[in-house]
């Protein structure tokens, strides 16, 4: 069966902690005992081969075990988190899905029959192959979802490369092609995963000093604001081995920042999207933006100052959107990057470059050069439609004094004067709150 | 309401002096046009800032620049007195 490699590891460490959630400590025979659970599950259930099903969970044994027992009957998973609201039914309703099946830590909550068909064309390309599948959603820039649905068994298949692991944060979440990403990372050396019930920045610190994390995979928002609000001094970090950062551009004052207060902790970026999985990468140093992507050069290329990938971990395509592949089979990142030898420095995405009168602005830029300013705490950049300029820079800026919306505007525009090209200094702003100007995943919230 | 001593005057006086314009205050001064001191990115500003002092005045949300503002033969944004017409215009609209 596909996932045959990682069960016969996870018996050679069956005595190996697994997870820790919430103080309580799990182990490898406790993910073996809850894979034969959900297989006898999912078979007591009539949920045969090929089925499209749901999984509402989060990191745990008993979701360890019902996804790879899912893989091993090559089902289609849907990975979801309660934090979806509605959108859960959306993702179902797109997937076709047949089953909806919600885990707690340790046990089957409830399996529902739903009324999708588990037709698409990609899963029959999945039956002929007789491999398993995972669909991540991808949020996009028309505001409609869509599903990448990738072959689960080339997914996993990297991993049977036993890899080096530490004690490590799932930052990201479960339903989350890098939250999934790292797990079976844990899970092909047998490391422990330190779930996290919250994503609070006190609550994620306080969490590394007690288990003495040693690699927190994150987003450059939440680095931001640990470094703002200075609570990294509060916590005991000296675990810390290593800080991986991805999903968004970092802005190059706060890599800076993070440089020279945690001169010993190695600091890398990853590179991963839904539709890519995660790449193998390795940053230029630790205070450099320039990234080399994947194992192999050969499988990266440039066109159009967008970044094409090729190679066997790309989705197979969208559920509900038109193919993102060129003709000869590269996958179009929509990120715009800059190449320098092996090199590569992500801009951002195609589709949030603000084109002003003509000109183009990067909102990373922008917010890296705002997050300089004293009295700003986040900032995050969008354009907004002006018939005037076609587009202008808008920002919402997140600042800890208690400026005037006037006076902080005045004081931005005098800080920036000189520095920042004209255009590309924010014609409109607006004063908001933490909450507005980050996801619930701690990713900035441009919207 | 004098939207002219009100409304626009305030903002060009606030912009005179931030942004360094060579400019007097009259109900002929140029905004938009030939013999104008504003560049389109200061236009733009300018517009808004002009938004944000009537909302501030008045709780109204008005939108200046609109396509149709901007297709009109006469532009509204020829000087002080044609933009405080305009905007008498949009709050006799929304009334």
């Amino acid at each position: 069966m596909h996932t045959d490699f990682l069960k016969e590891r996870f018996h050679e460490s069956k005595d190996s902690l697994a997870f820790i959630i919430d103080d309580k400590e799990y182990f490898y025979k406790d993910v073996i005992s809850k894979y034969n659970e959900a297989y006898s599950f999912l078979n007591e259930k009539n949920i045969v081969e090929n089925s499209v099903v749901a999984v509402e969970a989060d990191f745990s044994p008993m979701s360890v075990g019902m996804i790879l027992a899912l893989a091993d009957m090559n089902c289609i998973i849907i990975p979801l988190t309660n934090a979806l609201g509605n959108e859960k039914k959306t993702y179902c309703d797109i997937a076709h899905a047949q089953y909806y099946i919600k885990l707690d830590i340790d046990s089957i909550l409830s399996c529902e029959k739903l009324d999708g068909d588990g037709y698409h064309d990609l899963y029959n390309l999945l039956k002929e192959r007789q491999h398993s599948g995972i669909i991540f959603f991808t949020s996009g820039s028309t505001g409609i979802s869509k599903g990448a649905v990738h072959d689960f068994v080339l997914f996993i298949e990297k991993f049977k490369v036993k890899r080096k692991t530490k004690k490590m944060i799932t930052f990201l979440m479960f339903d989350h092609v890098g939250g999934i990403n790292t797990l079976m990372h844990n899970l092909s050396g047998c490391g422990c995963t330190i779930a996290l019930s919250d994503r609070k920045p006190q609550y994620v610190l306080s969490i590394i000093e007690k288990y003495k994390v040693q690699v927190l995979p994150t987003s450059p928002t939440f680095i931001n604001l640990i470094l703002v609000s200075e609570l990294y001094k509060k916590y005991n970090l000296s675990s810390l081995e290593a800080i991986s950062y991805g999903s968004e551009v970092m802005p190059e004052y706060t890599l800076k920042k993070l440089n020279q207060l945690f001169p010993s902790i190695k600091i890398v970026q990853s590179y991963g999207m839904s539709e890519l999985g995660v790449l193998d990468t390795k940053s230029k140093s630790n205070n450099s933006l320039w990234v080399k992507l994947g194992r192999e050069s050969k499988n990266v290329r440039i066109k159009n100052g967008m970044l094409e990938i090729k190679g066997n971990n790309t989705m197979l395509g969208y559920l509900n959107a038109p193919s993102p592949f060129t003709e000869d089979g590269w996958l179009m990142t929509m990120d715009m990057v800059e190449q320098d030898g092996e090199y590569y420095k992500i801009l951002g995405r195609k589709s949030e470059i603000i084109n002003v009168g003509g000109e183009k602005v990067y909102p990373a830029e922008v917010e890296s050069f705002f997050l300089e300013m004293p009295g700003v705490e986040d900032v995050a950049v969008r354009g907004e439609q002006n018939p005037l300029m076609g587009n202008i820079v808008f920002a919402k800026f997140k600042i800890s004094t208690d400026e005037s919306k006037k006076d902080f505007q005045k004081r931005m525009r005098e800080f920036a004067k000189g520095k920042l090209v004209g255009y590309k200094i924010p014609q409109q702003i607006e004063l908001v709150s933490e909450e507005d100007i980050h996801s619930v995943r701690l990713k900035k919230d441009r919207k | 309401m004098n939207i002219v001593e009100e409304i626009i005057y305030p903002v060009l006086q606030e912009f005179k002096e931030t942004e360094g314009l060579d400019i007097e205050l009259s109900p002929e001064l140029v905004i938009f046009g030939d013999g104008s001191e504003f560049d389109s990115l200061t236009l733009v500003r300018f517009i808004i800032g002009i938004q944000e002092q009537i909302l501030d005045l008045t709780d109204k949300t008005v939108v200046l620049a609109t396509p149709q503002a901007m297709s009109r033969s006469k532009s509204p944004f020829r000087n002080v007195t044609t933009l405080a017409e305009y905007i008498e215009e949009l709050f006799a609209e929304a009334e």
